[in-house]
């Protein structure tokens, strides 16, 4: 006669083999947890682990998000709003992909940051956007505007995915293949966005009478 | 390597060149040296790069992380049973014989295999924008 079995105890015996995901241990601490062990804690809907990532990172991508918006408070709330996301949906990030949590969470907060962008554009078309109108004495306007103003217009006029690659590479220190990565193109691809958007800022630097003078020391 | 090349790498690599890739990195350091010109074009971009880091940078409010661990705390965890857990949660009140239990933990199987596989494909939403943005900015995929 068959020895009964219970259905429960199958369920014990496949999370004891190799079928299902290596279970984490429990009794570690959530700081030396490595982001990807927290994530697959954050899906068990642990609290502490969420927090851990919250702190480890808030900073980072606020980074991002505050060169892409150039808002303290639009980028702070952007960070909140893709956490509280994360906390909601853990289940987005897949393990399996074996993706970094970084990376994934780099494009969370940089499609966040473009469609904030879009939208205010919807509102406001082209506010930010516009050149100088070269009938208007531009040269006299840019003499008077500081450079760093000068600076956030051209790299605000620059499309949004030359955009991106230069905030990712060059402000957050991104390598390049994680930004590739991030942006869902080829390494190739952002190289060359990347040589396209300096070599924009290079030739409107240059034009910028202010700016020109900073060049030459 | 010349001045072009040079320039294109600066682009990619930034003015560094502590950071370009070791074999770049040799031969870039080869032509500098025999390069007036070349330096000039590095001291060029050095200038460039501090003028791209005079940005504004304002930094996160101290107690950012905070306000956003307060605010999740606002809202439930977000619990998901595994679904062989369910399941085997509905089964563990019927003791069954081991012949009677193929069928279903075949089944299971099959409904389990179904269920990763749509999660998987599920989860490229988020790389989407992006690549669409590049793809209608710059006319080209990848």
């Amino acid at each position: 006669m068959p020895v009964p079995f219970r259905a429960s105890e199958c369920y014990l015996l496949m999370e004891s083999t190799a079928i299902l995901r290596k279970p984490i241990p429990m009794n570690i601490d959530a700081r030396a947890r490595t982001d990807e062990e927290l994530m697959e804690l954050v899906k068990k809907g642990d609290r502490a682990s969420f927090s851990e990532l919250v702190t480890r990172h808030s900073s980072k991508f606020y980074g991002l998000a505050y060169r892409m918006l150039a808002s303290r408070e639009e980028a702070e709330d952007i960070v909140q709003e893709s956490f509280l996301m994360l906390w909601a949906s853990p289940e987005k990030w897949d393990s399996g992909r074996k993706a970094k949590f970084t990376t994934w969470f780099y494009r969370v907060v940089a499609n966040a940051c473009l469609d904030r962008k879009r939208k205010a554009r919807e509102v406001t078309p082209g506010e930010d956007f516009d050149p100088p109108d070269p009938g208007m004495g531009t040269e006299q306007i840019l003499e008077n505007r500081n450079k760093r103003e000068d600076m956030e217009r051209h790299i605000a006029e620059l499309p949004d995915s030359q955009q991106t690659a230069l905030t990712l590479c060059f402000y957050e220190g991104v390598s390049n293949r994680e930004a590739a990565e991030i942006m869902g193109v080829s390494v190739k691809a952002l190289e060359s966005l990347l040589m396209r958007a300096k070599a924009t800022l290079r030739t409107r630097a240059r034009k910028n009478t202010g700016t020109e003078e900073a060049l030459n020391g | 390597m010349d001045k072009q090349k040079f320039i294109d790498y600066l682009s990619i690599y930034g003015a560094d060149l502590g950071k370009w890739p070791e074999g770049l990195r040799e031969d870039a350091q080869a032509a500098l040296s025999s390069s007036g010109e070349l330096r000039d074009t590095l001291e060029e971009e050095k200038l460039f790069e501090e003028a791209l880091n005079m940005r504004e940078y304002e930094e996160p409010s101290p107690d950012l992380a905070r306000r956003i661990i307060n605010a999740a705390e606002q809202k439930p965890a977000p619990v998901r049973k595994s679904f062989t857990y369910i399941l085997s949660s509905v089964f563990s009140v019927i003791p069954l014989p081991r012949p009677a239990l193929a069928l279903p933990l075949l089944l299971i199987l099959g409904i389990a295999a179904g269920y990763i596989y749509a999660n998987y494909s599920d989860t490229d939403t988020n790389g989407t924008q992006l690549a669409q943005l590049l793809y209608y900015e710059e006319g080209y995929y990848e």
